[in-house]
């Protein structure tokens, strides 16, 4: 958990006026704080009395409730992030990854698998639950590994899973105003990864290394 | 069922719970969403994905946060406006590469919301400032870095214009309480 209390960010988290990384931030918060969950609660209420006020009433239709009824079927229900193994975890997660072919191979040590569970987590709610398209990248050099990345729909998240797992390199999203630096592939057993929870901009992704572009992916 | 038990239900991850919860506050569910991306598809796949979002995390949701009218209901919100956020952010980028027309000004019009007395009357005991920023989360889904740069304002000052604003509000409305839903 992040120890630092949000404060005034929970009412603009329940009003929807924070951006998707702050919001995490805040919903990460308030799963271990019991005060902040109180007065989000608080915010929540006095959203949904605005609601109630101002948001004409719509029937829901009957198909949307037999397909969520449909989805949480499938949905194997996770334990409680801080009391379960992590290596649960890690097999959900490349449950996931699997339908892209590319497999997570276990073996590295649970404390490294720890400090980089909020990053899975997030990948893996992101997986689980949007829309997704997926890309192999183009390679530009013969030795380039091959990866691909998942472009979430709605939010615009990045997935991007790297053939190896030390590849030395960088993925660089091509935007319309210019290129931006989302960071280095972390390795994950015999692959590594990237999750970028928030990046609407993104036109295409460079895989490099140093100012060698090793393999490129135009958005779908 | 009660919404105590609904709670306790949803709290044990009990596999029927997500299902029930979303039988309880469907038309809430999904007229938020409807109303904030305007049409039927879009307003289906929100609440799906949302409430799909809330069932694969758990401890999303505690009991500290009370009932699960309003932690529902905010969670599609949030959905929502960020879908929203992020269609007119590809629709910037569009226009700036030429493919679509210039966007129009951008107009809050407040007034179409407030026919309610309760909630003008309430809306009007906030200070000017407050309201300002809190219409503009609200009833124009902009996030706090839009208000700031619309009014041009410092961002830890739009931060706590809003925050006071809604909990003031808090008052003025009454608490949700439990019973048979």
């Amino acid at each position: 958990m992040n120890d630092e209390h949000p404060g005034e960010a929970i009412e603009l988290y329940a009003l929807g006026a924070l951006e998707p990384a702050e919001g995490l931030a805040v919903e990460e918060h308030v799963a271990a704080c019991a005060a902040c969950a109180r007065r989000l609660g608080e915010a929540e209420r006095t959203v949904a009395a605005l609601d109630t006020l101002t948001v004409p009433m719509f029937e829901a239709p009957a198909a949307l409730g037999e397909r969520i009824a449909a989805s949480a079927r499938k949905v194997v229900v996770m334990p409680k992030a801080r009391t379960v193994p992590n290596l649960g975890r890690w097999g959900s997660l490349a449950a996931s990854i699997a339908v892209i072919g590319l497999g997570i191979a276990g073996g590295r040590d649970i404390a490294d698998q720890r400090a980089t569970i909020a990053a899975d987590d997030r990948a893996f709610a992101a997986i689980s639950v949007s829309h997704f398209a997926h890309t192999t990248l183009t390679k530009i050099v013969p030795d380039a590994p091959t990866a691909k990345v998942l472009w979430g729909k709605s939010p615009h998240w990045l997935y991007v899973i790297v053939d190896a797992p030390a590849c030395g390199c960088e993925v660089i999203a091509q935007t319309a105003s210019g290129e931006r630096d989302l960071g280095v592939p972390q390795a994950r057993g015999a692959t590594a990864t990237l999750f970028v929870a928030d990046a609407p901009d993104a036109i295409g992704i460079e895989l490099r290394a140093g100012a060698r572009v090793l393999a490129t992916a135009k958005h779908p | 069922m009660t919404e105590d038990e609904l709670v306790a239900d949803f709290v044990a991850r009990r596999p029927q719970a997500l299902e029930e919860a979303y039988r309880a506050y469907a038309p809430v569910l999904y007229s938020v969403a409807r109303h904030v991306l305007g049409n039927d598809a879009d307003a289906q796949d929100c609440v799906h994905d949302a409430l799909m979002r809330v069932w694969t995390r758990p401890g999303t949701y505690r009991r500290e946060r009370g009932g699960l009218r309003g932690f529902l209901s905010v969670c599609v919100r949030n959905e929502a406006i960020g879908r929203k956020r992020d269609a007119a952010r590809h629709l910037a980028i569009e226009r700036r590469l030429g493919k679509t027309d210039p966007e129009p000004p951008y107009e809050l019009d407040v007034d179409d919301f407030l026919e309610r007395s309760r909630l003008r009357e309430a809306l009007g005991t906030l200070p000017a400032e407050q309201r300002t920023a809190l219409e503009l989360a609200y009833f124009g889904y902009l996030s706090q870095t839009q208000i700031a740069e619309k009014l041009g304002v410092p961002l830890g000052t739009i931060k706590s214009r809003v925050a006071m604003g809604l909990r003031k509000l808090q008052a003025a409305f009454p608490t949700e309480r439990a019973g048979t839903i």
